[in-house]
């Protein structure tokens, strides 16, 4: 199921809100591991299996390792936790990289060893990572273990982070396992949280998305620059709609149900540097590398040469962690590229310049990014670039032909010239949005936390966000594919 | 469930609130609870009531905005839930199937105007509110185009070789490039006068000059007339006259054709419907442009009788208006009954066989009699086409005694059988241009 659909927001959604709020307080951590189960099965009716044995493999573990503990074997507890991040880690080997790496190794060694073709389970990245630090946060006592088996399902397979996060740590959430009383306040805050993140992905990311399939319909090589770079600045909003949308949504869905998720996204177009970009960014992420990659392999304690290495290595995860391709290796590196840059003098360099030039440092940079991120086939990514920084290519002759209008490259045409007046407002909507000037101005106008202005704007946004549902059969969700 | 919220809201309140009487506090935190929940409460509310709404409403087969069968409620069976084809025709039927879906529609062209986008599902909406489909070269161009122009070349080619003389095509430019003027300098659609300027030139070469319509000319130098619906993807009648008048222009020289064309102002009119919503309305949900179905009567047609015959005999009317389609689901059927598979219109002239007398009557009218010696017509038209043809059709019936309408889309005949058995005198295939270079039966030219 998907958020931004008819069946989770007019059947699933109203059923299970409800149901959650007759239940007895006992049983609500039941209810909501059921509910998360259909949701899950509802698009993995066969998958659900493997999360459900990824589950039972981590609560028995966890057990283990805390019997271990305190048993004063810390040898058996090790080795637990290392049989633990071992099925974990084979399992989203062998779902995601197997044949990527089959792949290699079939152009490496000439071999053809069959492919296995196995569709990716949903989410499988996510609840993966989460299940892991839990056992990882029982061995280093950061978590208690938990004992009911039905509580621990609940957590892995909470619908609201479960497909597309934030990566919720277990000890994150600990706090609230039990003890969730129903707060409206808190419920109508996430109310319209929710619906502040649906707005950005149906009515914001979804457009963003048309507008970029329409640029990349014709190959890359007869494209004018300044689509180029129209493309580029509306997949990076694309992408960030989207994914903070759903971010949102699940943030606010964990309020309603009495969780405080964590922060996800803040602002990240804002950044004057790669560093911090990556800081706002999708930041369950980049703290779970940190506290479980980063910091146990060094990080900056052990020289300058050891950091350099250290990031290196984290980036080339965080790169495949997005997708098992090539190209998301190489978008990893690259920013790990950067980061090493800033780390040795780039952000130096940055203080003391005015700041504009940070800015148009990290989003540049940024830019050159998405396109590494987008294109699976880096050949195409190369000429994307070459277009952006205005590299005549030639043009291949029946491309010419069909792409009609937009043969022989230039610096704009007139489709530039009508994609931005057809989008411009929605541009500009993008971008303000992807401020923080939205919150700002409605803090200084003392709307933010009056009840009734929340409820007029999400009623606003829910019949938007209906209105572009109806008329789309174009809903794709970015996120599915990690 | 409300209760239990309110409940817990007042709770909170009385935790954080330490003045006040105690009944009056009470009082105060309930309404505070209430206030509290209020954005909560409602966006429950209003999934719930749009969910319940869905279920309880009736639920349409067809939409006639859209022109396609909806998506009906899926039954679950071991292997679609399996494979999740369950789920995604679920969500098919759910977004099918949801209450006031026109409406939304609307609503959502009217937010993208908000924010300058004048392009909707496809359309355009110009300032003076004509609603014009778009082709974009992408769409348009490809495998298709290239096997259907390849297609119809063969068959010109064929009817050539076989000593065919009255052999005509006319692909029909739309809105998109006719109002050009009407739409954003910047968009560019599919460029249909350079196609059809290559076309014209690539049957020349073939030595078929004399095969090509040039609609072109005719319909842009009426650009500002309404020669289009502001609502709808089709011609006017009036747009259709301007072809009447290229299609007769390309036999000037035949001989048996009229000499000149009647000015406009001779044909009688009349409007049998002034509010209708076409299939680009429909696109983009606008419904506040009217249009008007307007019925023409050439002179001529006060002295000829007509049969119609629809797909074999299935039904007949003697008019080539149906009537009964004005003001209903779909008016531009009014023309000829809209599409049918096969549609064969009988021409007789006068009352009864005096036809020397009517001849007399109606001027231009070919002097000799409508049928050969062996009974057959004399003069008899094949003609290929879409649905641009219904309202071209009525201003032929003085050149021909019969007029066979194909439609590739639902013929699957043999049209060389067809044509073997009939001897039609004059042949003419008939398409909107885009039409033409997209659709995928074309290919039946050649059976």
């Amino acid at each position: 199921m998907i958020f931004a659909g008819f069946t989770f927001l007019f059947r699933f959604l109203p059923i299970v809100l409800i149901a959650y709020m007759i239940c007895p307080k006992q049983f609500r951590n039941g209810l909501l591991f059921l509910a998360s189960l259909i949701f899950y099965a509802w698009g993995e009716p066969v998958y659900v299996l493997l999360m459900l044995f990824s589950t039972v493999s981590d609560y028995w573990h966890g057990r283990r390792i805390d019997a271990a503990k305190k048993a004063g074997k810390p040898k058996a507890a090790k080795g637990f936790l290392i049989s633990s991040i071992v099925i974990n880690l084979a399992m989203l080997g062998f779902f995601k990289y197997a044949d990527w790496l089959i792949g290699i190794f079939n152009n490496v060694t000439g071999c053809s060893v069959p492919l296995l073709a196995l569709p990716l389970p949903l989410g499988i990245s996510f609840y993966t990572f989460q299940t892991m630090s839990y056992s990882i946060d029982v061995y280093r006592g950061e978590a208690k273990v938990q004992t009911n088996m039905i509580d621990f399902g609940m957590f892995v397979s909470l619908f609201p982070q479960l497909i597309a996060g934030p990566i919720v740590r277990y000890a994150d959430i600990e706090d609230r396992m039990k003890d969730r009383p129903l707060k409206a306040e808190r419920m109508s805050e996430g109310a319209l949280r929710f619906a502040v993140g649906l707005g950005k992905k149906v009515l914001l990311a979804n457009q963003f998305g048309i507008l970029w399939e329409t640029i990349t319909a014709a190959p890359p090589a007869g494209m004018p620059v300044l689509t180029g770079w129209l493309g580029i600045l509306a997949y990076g909003l694309q992408i960030y709609y989207d994914f903070s949308g759903y971010s949102d949504m699940a943030i606010g869905l964990g309020a309603i149900f009495g969780f405080q998720f964590p922060e996800n996204f803040d602002h990240p177009y804002e950044s004057r540097s790669v560093s911090e970009f990556f800081r706002r960014w999708h930041m369950t992420l980049q703290k779970w590398f940190a506290s479980y990659v980063y910091y146990p392999l060094g990080g900056n304690r052990k020289g300058l040469k050891r950091q350099i290495f250290n990031l290196l290595v984290v980036w080339g995860l965080t790169g495949i962690w997005h997708g098992a391709s090539g190209n998301f290796l190489a978008w990893g590196l690259y920013f790990g590229f950067w980061l090493v840059l800033e780390k040795v003098f780039l952000q130096r360099a940055l203080t003391r310049l005015p700041r504009v030039f940070g800015h148009l440092y990290t989003l540049t940079a940024v830019a050159f990014g998405w396109v590494l991120f987008t294109h699976t086939n880096l050949a195409e990514a190369g000429q994307y670039m070459a277009r952006m920084l205005a590299i005549p290519l030639s043009v291949p002759q029946g491309a010419a032909l069909a792409a009609g209008a937009s043969a022989g490259g230039g610096i704009f045409n007139a489709q530039t010239w009508y994609l931005l007046f057809q989008y411009g407002g929605l541009l500009l909507l993008g971008a303000v949005g992807a401020t923080n000037l939205p919150v700002f101005l409605a803090k200084k106008c003392r709307l933010d936390g009056k009840k009734w202005i929340s409820a007029i704007f999400i009623a606003i946004l829910l019949l938007l966000c209906m209105a572009y549902l109806v008329d789309a059969s174009y809903n794709p969700f970015l996120y599915f594919r990690f | 469930m409300s209760a239990k919220m309110e409940h817990d809201g007042q709770q909170d309140v009385q935790d954080h609130s330490k003045s006040g009487g105690r009944r009056e506090q009470k009082r105060d935190a309930h309404l505070v609870g209430l206030y509290q929940v209020l954005p909560f409460a409602l966006m429950l509310g209003m999934l719930a009531v749009f969910g319940i709404w869905q279920m309880l409403s009736e639920k349409r087969a067809y939409s006639l905005s859209e022109r396609r069968l909806l998506a009906q409620r899926p039954v679950p069976t071991v292997e679609s839930v399996m494979d999740t084809s369950f789920m995604e025709d679920y969500e098919k039927y759910l977004t099918d199937q949801f209450p006031m879906r026109d409406s939304w529609i609307t609503m959502k062209t009217y937010c993208g105007l908000l924010l300058g986008r004048r392009e909707s599902g496809g359309v355009y909406i110009a300032r003076d509110r004509s609603m014009i489909e778009l082709h974009m070269p992408e769409t348009v161009e490809g495998e298709t185009a290239l096997r259907n122009e390849e297609c119809l070349l063969g068959f010109l080619k064929d009817m050539q070789e076989e000593g065919a003389q009255h052999v005509r095509v006319m692909l029909v430019p739309t809105a998109d490039s006719i109002w050009e003027y009407k739409l954003s300098p910047y968009a560019e659609p599919f460029d249909q006068q350079a196609y059809l300027e290559r076309f014209s030139l690539m049957l020349d070469e073939c030595g078929l000059s004399e095969c090509y319509v040039d609609v072109w000319e005719g319909l842009s130098a009426c650009a500002e007339e309404q020669i289009y619906y502001k609502t709808d993807h089709h011609w006017t009648m009036f747009g259709a006259y301007i072809g009447y008048h290229a299609y007769v222009s390309s036999y000037s020289d035949a001989g048996s054709m009229p000499d000149g064309v009647l000015p406009w102002t001779s044909f009688r009119t009349e409007i049998v419907q002034n509010n209708f919503h076409g299939t680009t309305a429909a696109k983009c949900g606008i419904y506040n442009v009217d249009d008007e179905i307007v019925l023409v009567f050439p002179p001529w047609s006060d002295e000829e009788r007509y049969r119609v015959e629809y797909d074999g005999g299935e039904s007949e009317s003697d008019s080539l208006y149906e009537r009964r389609h004005v003001g209903g689901d779909d008016p531009y059927s009014v023309y000829l009954d809209g599409n049918h598979a096969v549609t064969v219109i009988t021409v007789t002239r006068g009352t009864g066989v005096k036809s020397e007398a009517a001849d007399d009557l109606s001027g231009s009218v070919d002097a000799s009699g409508n049928m050969t010696a062996e009974g057959k017509p004399l003069r008899s038209l094949l003609l290929m086409k879409d649905s641009y043809a219904n309202s071209f059709v009525p201003y032929l019936t003085e050149m021909y005694d019969e007029i066979t309408m194909i439609d590739l889309r639902y013929y699957n005949g043999s049209l060389h059988t067809l044509m073997q058995e009939h001897h039609y005198t004059d042949v003419l295939v008939l398409y909107n241009l885009p039409n033409f270079l997209t659709e995928t039966t074309v290919y039946r030219l050649g059976k």
